[in-house]
């Protein structure tokens, strides 16, 4: 059947080209998106009730950027940040009214994030204005003290 | 059915291609799963694929500790392909497979090094390095193989206690997906390994990365490319057996399957399989294909870009070519924006390098490229956890 290779031609020819011309731009460096990360959980943390204890669950992690969103040189030499950890509130504290008014108590800055996902769980999505952190603050389960949950990831940087 | 289709040119260009493509081909490249064929002198009373998971499981549990031991050490590749068995034996069984194949590719290595006459070329090292390395891992402990039958291209990798867990996130990989995607740096375990490493401490989660069997590849024999439905299909009855052994070792925990590309076909046939799942989503999905119906008690989301390249050809179907249902057409889905904005148009590829750059997106682990889409499915796992424990 004749068309069929010529078909077939078209369309990686048409993929070919569309795999040549991936590319993403250089953004910021590593050093920055991972300080932008790390001032957003602390901007979280000083947003929730006195006597809030935050406790990082191990060391922030730096995870090479996949070549997808790396750039045209590749993975390597990038690298984006994230900082996972916990965050005590006090016996007092209304977990859902402290999620509900987070947004407001972290000022004009900041912005929520849609929720994709229709759920019961306390949680609330916000990102800081110009540097492309987003963070997650969601309720912990378990009948131990009302906790926190607290995820901020950066965007990608170039190591230097 | 089409539907309308976001870019006119490159969507009739699509629709010639499909056109001419082998219309109704049944010529799929995929083999039937090769059911085991112990001898009549084999310990094992049952045969991987011919008996159900709960049967396997209640048999395995009457056996003597030595009897176990023995078996793992005698018969691998059946202990750790018998699906309701629990995941450590399975784990236990293919580490012995691993390491068995670990030694026959340091031979074939040291045989290809010490050859001078033709030496082997660095295209013909490298993926038998990267397989080295991978296995090597393997038997080390540092990845867990719950399916290791490369016989019948099927490789299910586990990450995660399963021993803690109160989820079960199930990562099937689309189009292109193969052994050597599991071995490769950027493999495809990175989506279900973020979510194991940054899952809520309360709700831990353990995550099956399936290839289930053979999936499309594209090519320039179009019959063994993705738009040939039939590939991804034969692919999902092998899911729905692999599922069903996953709900036999882990009972009354929830399930959310993650499907990529034409991933989700594999999960949309697996249900007509008699899969069931608390949960799917479909990420930049090719749907399924035409009479399919969702499942009841299933919740069903879908996320994708605007400009996906799977738009193209979402909801077309002739025969064998194509996915009559697309995505955001299941009855009752909830559709996600992924959040991806930030993909610029490039000047050699432009419009498709887009849709191509948007569509792999969703398949990645990393945070920064798909952190909306990752975070979601995060909180839609502590969800499903804590819907079940009340």
């Amino acid at each position: 059947m004749a068309p069929r290779p010529a078909a077939a031609t078209v369309l990686v020819g048409l993929l070919v080209i569309a795999l040549a011309g991936c590319a993403s731009p250089q953004g910021a460096t590593f050093t920055s998106v991972r300080a932008h990360a790390q001032e957003a959980v602390a901007d979280v943390v000083a947003a929730l009730p006195d006597g809030a204890e935050f406790t990082p669950t191990g060391d922030p992690t730096s995870t090479a950027c996949d070549s997808g969103t790396a750039g045209p040189s590749g993975p390597e030499g990038t690298a984006f940040a994230t900082f996972h950890g916990s965050a005590v509130l006090p016996d007092t504290a209304d977990t859902g009214a402290v999620l509900t008014e987070l947004p407001t108590t972290l000022g004009e800055e900041w912005a929520v994030e849609p929720v994709g996902i229709d759920t019961d769980v306390a949680t609330v999505r916000v990102n800081r204005a110009g540097t492309g952190v987003s963070v997650d603050v969601t309720e912990q389960a378990g009948d131990g003290p009302k906790t926190l949950d607290i995820l901020a990831v950066s965007p990608c940087g170039r190591i230097e | 059915m089409l539907r309308a289709l976001a870019h006119p040119a490159v969507a009739l260009t699509a629709a010639a291609v499909l056109f001419f493509a082998h219309i109704g081909s049944s010529g799929s490249t995929h083999r039937s799963p090769a059911h085991d064929a112990p001898g009549s002198d084999s310990p094992i009373p049952v045969h991987a694929g011919h008996i159900g998971p709960s049967a396997a499981a209640v048999w395995w549990s009457g056996l003597s500790a030595a009897t176990r031991e023995t078996l793992i050490r005698s018969a691998p590749e059946r202990i750790g392909a018998l699906d309701g068995l629990p995941t450590d034996v399975r784990v236990a069984a293919n580490r012995v497979v691993a390491r068995e194949r670990l030694s026959e590719l340091e031979t074939v290595l040291t045989t290809l090094a010490r050859r001078e006459s033709a030496p082997a070329s660095e295209a013909e090292l490298e993926p038998l390095r990267q397989e080295h390395s991978y296995l090597a891992r393997v038997v080390s402990g540092a990845v867990k193989l719950y399916l290791f039958a490369p016989d019948r291209g099927a490789l299910v990798e586990m990450t995660g206690d399963p021993a803690t867990a109160t989820g079960i996130l199930l990562v099937v990989p689309g189009t292109n997906a193969s052994i050597r995607s599991f071995m490769v740096p950027d493999p495809v375990t990175a989506f279900a390994d973020w979510q194991v490493d940054h899952a809520d401490p309360s709700t831990p989660v353990v995550a099956f990365t399936v290839l289930a069997a053979p999936m499309p590849q594209l090519s320039i024999d179009l019959a063994s490319g993705p738009q040939n439905n039939t590939i991804a299909t034969a692919a999902g009855a092998s899911y729905a057996r692999i599922v069903e052994g996953i709900d036999v070792a882990f009972p009354g925990l929830p399930t959310l399957s993650y499907e990529h590309s034409a991933g989700s076909q594999v999960g949309s046939a697996a249900e007509e399989d008699g899969a069931h799942f608390d949960a799917r989503f479909l990420a930049a999905g090719v749907g399924a294909t035409d009479g399919y119906t969702t499942s009841p008690g299933t919740a069903y989301y879908a996320a994708q870009a605007t400009d996906d390249i799977n738009r193209l050809y979402a909801g077309f179907q002739m025969g064998d070519i194509g996915y009559g249902v697309g995505p955001e057409e299941f009855p009752g889905i909830t559709i996600i924006d992924p959040g991806l904005s930030d993909v610029p148009v490039s000047a050699m590829g432009g419009m498709l390098a887009r849709g191509l750059t948007l569509h792999n997106r969703l398949f990645s682990g990393d945070a920064s490229a798909n952190g909306t889409v990752l975070a979601d499915v995060r909180l839609l796992l502590t969800s499903l956890a804590r819907e079940r424990t009340g």
